[in-house]
This record gives C-alpha cells, sequence and structure tokens, in this order.
C-alpha cells in the first residue's frame, strides 16, 4: 500500500478492507460529502453487480433517518468498556479477596482461641494447675493430653535446637510412661541439663526429667 | 479471546473505528449494508413500513452492541442475524396485536388488497426499474476492458481478496486496486443516469 493514491481510490479500497489502519485513520478523518457519494456509489455499484433488484432498496430518506438516530445514540467506546470492567473486576476481585481475608483473619481467631482454651491452660499450669487439672479432667482424656505434651516439647525442641536435632522428640511416648500435669508434682527443676531448652520458653511445671527419660 | 479479523471480514477495521466512537464509520457500514438488509427483510414481512422500521431498528441495534462484536463472524452476517431476529419479532407481535375498529371499517377485500399492493417494493414500476438498472449494469461491465472486468468481477462477485486477485492475474497489489477502481468508476457513469432518474440512488 506504498502506492500513492487518490482520494476517491482510497474510498473504493476501503470499501473492499484494502487500507491499513492509519490510512483508515486518514480517510475518515476527512471524509467530505464527496467521499460519502463515492462511497454510495461505489457499495452500490457492487450491489448491482451481485443483483440488480438491490437497486429497489436503496432508500436515502431512511439513511438519513438511521444517520439521525445514531445521532441520538451515546458512542460508544468498546476498549474503554473494556477498561471499565477490568477495573470494576478487579474492584471486584479486591472486595471479595477483602471478604476472604476476614473471613480467613475469622477462622483464624476461633482457631487460636479453641487452641487457647484447649492448651494454654494446659501448659500453663503453675498458677492454676488445680483448675488445670479439674479441666482437662472433665474434657481432655489422658491420650490428649499425652499428645498435646508430646507435640508441644517437639515443638520446642524444633524451635530452638533446629529442624533436625539430636534425638527425636517426636518419638512416641510409651503410655506407661506418660507424665499428666494433674499427677506431678510442681516441683522446681534442678535438672540443668532439661531445663536448657524448656526454660527458654518458661519453668516446666513438672519434673521434665522424666519426659526425657521416655524418649 | 482477542478481537480477529475473519478472513472474509472486510468491515473488520471499520468495525474497529466504531468501537473506538468513530460513529462515522457505522454510517458508511449502514450505507453498504442497508439495501441488502432491506432485501433480506422483503422476504419476510410485506409492509413496506415494516421494512424500514425494522431496518432501522436492526442498525440501532448493532450500534448498540458493537462493543461486543467480536470479529469471530462477519459483519454482514451479525446485522443478518439481528435483522432476522427483530423481524420475528415484529411478527410476533402483529399476530398478538388485535385488529383495530379502522382496520376492520376499512379491511374489505378489495381496498385491502389494494393496499397491500401500493406498500410491497416489487410495484411494476419497480421491477421494470429493476430490469433497466440490471441491463445498464451487464452493459456497463460488458463495455469494460478485459483486466477491469476480471479484477471487478472476482472482488464483487467471487468475493477475492487484493492479494488473492493480484496472484491470480499475476500483478501487484497496487495494480488490482487500480483496476478495481477504475471499473467501479465506469459502471457507476454508466448507471448513473438511469439512477437520477429513477427514485433509487438519488445521492450520487
Amino acid at each position: 500500500m506504498g502506492d500513492v493514491m487518490g482520494k476517491e481510490e482510497q474510498i473504493s479500497a476501503m470499501l473492499d478492507g484494502e487500507l491499513s489502519e492509519q490510512e483508515l485513520a486518514q480517510v475518515l478523518a476527512s471524509l467530505d460529502e464527496g467521499d460519502l457519494d463515492a462511497w454510495h456509489g461505489y457499495s452500490m455499484v457492487g450491489d448491482l453487480i451481485r443483483s440488480s433488484e438491490l437497486a429497489a432498496f436503496h432508500d436515502e430518506p431512511l439513511l438519513k433517518r438511521i444517520e439521525g438516530a445514531l445521532e441520538q445514540e451515546v458512542v460508544v467506546v468498546a476498549p474503554q468498556l473494556k477498561t471499565v470492567l477490568k477495573h470494576r473486576f478487579f474492584e471486584a476481585f479486591v472486595s471479595i479477596a477483602a471478604a476472604g481475608r476476614a473471613s480467613f483473619a475469622m477462622a483464624a481467631v476461633c482457631f487460636l482461641a479453641v487452641l487457647v482454651y484447649r492448651v494454654v491452660p494446659l501448659v500453663d499450669g503453675v498458677g492454676h494447675g488445680q483448675s488445670v487439672a479439674a479441666r482437662s479432667a472433665q474434657t481432655v482424656g489422658a491420650a490428649d493430653l499425652a499428645l498435646w505434651e508430646e507435640y508441644l516439647i517437639a515443638h520446642h525442641h524444633h524451635s530452638v535446637n533446629g529442624a533436625i536435632p539430636s534425638w527425636s522428640s517426636m518419638g512416641r511416648i510409651d503410655p506407661r510412661n506418660l507424665v499428666m500435669i494433674g499427677q506431678v508434682d510442681e516441683k522446681p527443676k534442678e535438672d540443668s541439663s532439661a531445663s536448657d531448652w524448656l526454660n527458654v520458653w518458661r519453668d516446666a511445671p513438672y519434673d521434665v526429667s522424666v519426659v526425657q527419660q521416655t524418649q | 479471546m482477542p478481537p480477529t479479523k475473519n478472513d472474509k471480514d472486510e468491515d473488520f477495521a471499520l468495525v474497529q473505528r466504531v468501537q473506538t466512537g468513530d460513529k462515522k464509520a457505522f454510517n458508511l457500514l449502514v450505507s453498504k449494508y442497508h439495501r441488502r438488509v432491506g432485501r433480506l427483510l422483503a422476504r419476510m414481512l410485506k409492509n413496506h413500513e415494516d421494512i424500514e422500521e425494522v431496518v432501522q431498528e436492526s442498525f440501532i441495534k448493532a450500534y448498540r452492541a458493537i462493543a461486543t462484536f467480536r470479529g469471530e463472524s462477519a459483519f454482514y452476517t451479525w446485522i443478518y442475524r439481528i435483522a432476522i431476529n427483530s423481524a420475528k419479532n415484529l411478527l410476533v407481535q402483529q399476530v398478538r396485536r388485535p385488529s383495530t375498529p379502522n382496520e376492520l371499517i376499512d379491511g374489505d377485500d378489495e381496498t385491502f388488497e389494494y393496499q397491500q399492493a401500493l406498500s410491497t417494493i416489487d410495484t411494476p414500476e419497480s421491477l421494470f426499474q429493476t430490469k433497466q438498472i440490471g441491463a445498464a449494469v451487464n452493459e456497463a461491465i460488458e463495455a469494460l476492458p478485459e483486466e477491469l472486468r476480471a479484477a471487478i468481477l472476482m472482488r464483487e462477485v467471487e468475493g477475492l481478496s487484493y492479494d488473492e486477485i493480484a496472484q491470480s492475474m499475476g500483478c501487484p497489489v497496487g495494480t488490482v486496486r487500480s483496476r478495481i477502481f477504475r471499473a467501479r468508476e465506469a459502471v457507476a457513469a454508466h448507471i448513473k443516469p438511469l439512477l437520477d432518474d429513477s427514485k433509487v440512488g438519488k445521492r450520487w
């Protein structure tokens, strides 16, 4: 399309969809009445070559009416519409994500509340030993306590000593050697080697040496 | 799916212009297709006013929905579908609509048939004009130099692109473009007097 074209030749090529985007923009920007007449004429020639009966359907007043009706229409701008839709989708996504975050946060709070309700009193036995023992007797079985004990010891061991400890704290505890909070005496520890890692957190409410022997 | 140019959709670039807010581009499409849409509707609707109404309604509907047109089909097939659906809707409405008292009073057989005959497209006069115009177009095509005739027929009848015509004729695309343009000018000049005398083609 590098050849120099006259305006009417451009109109002819436009009718066939053979103008480049740039040429099309230029032609449309400079359309005058003469160009429109050329467009109507060339398109009619094409119709008449295909079928002469189409001549009967050429209707100038109708074209004027449609043109007038189109002027009343809101200008269509599809790319902006897409942008708006994308923006709205993004906003909707953000709000949904925010709602999701809120839901997740609420779920996390509930989970933590249950965890605190179930676990913290069990390990916070110094000041509340009796109440914990009483509650555990009502709601927590010996097996549950043993599992929680096992989990917390392992957790602290991993936190302090790293993921590859010299001995596995996750090894199963022999039920016969289970140390139950309500069963042990709350005496101060004297075994410094055992309290090295437990004291990072807080003083153990029971004699941890018994626990270590079970490993 | 991003918009893609259908191989046979020569109007895709114009549609894209409309989608960017160019109403002038849509008016060109109306001018190009209103005759074909009118003929299509004349096979479904008998009343001339109904045909005009549905032609207008179809193009307005198309304009309103142009943002959703993605070029997966040619524009003319899209506007045809809109026109057919609009005509069907009108026919359904007409079946449901009860006759008005005036229609019943004026609706004796003789008067009714006469009004119907006046309102249809295929009047004897229009049929005669159509025949005359058809003959003039054929004369004009016959009078064209061979390369111009071949180029315009390959374009308008076969629907080939400029590239395809250039390959077929063994010439550059620019030459094809020029030949088609000159052929159109020659045919238009030949039939213009006929169209000026008739009720059609007043714009040129």
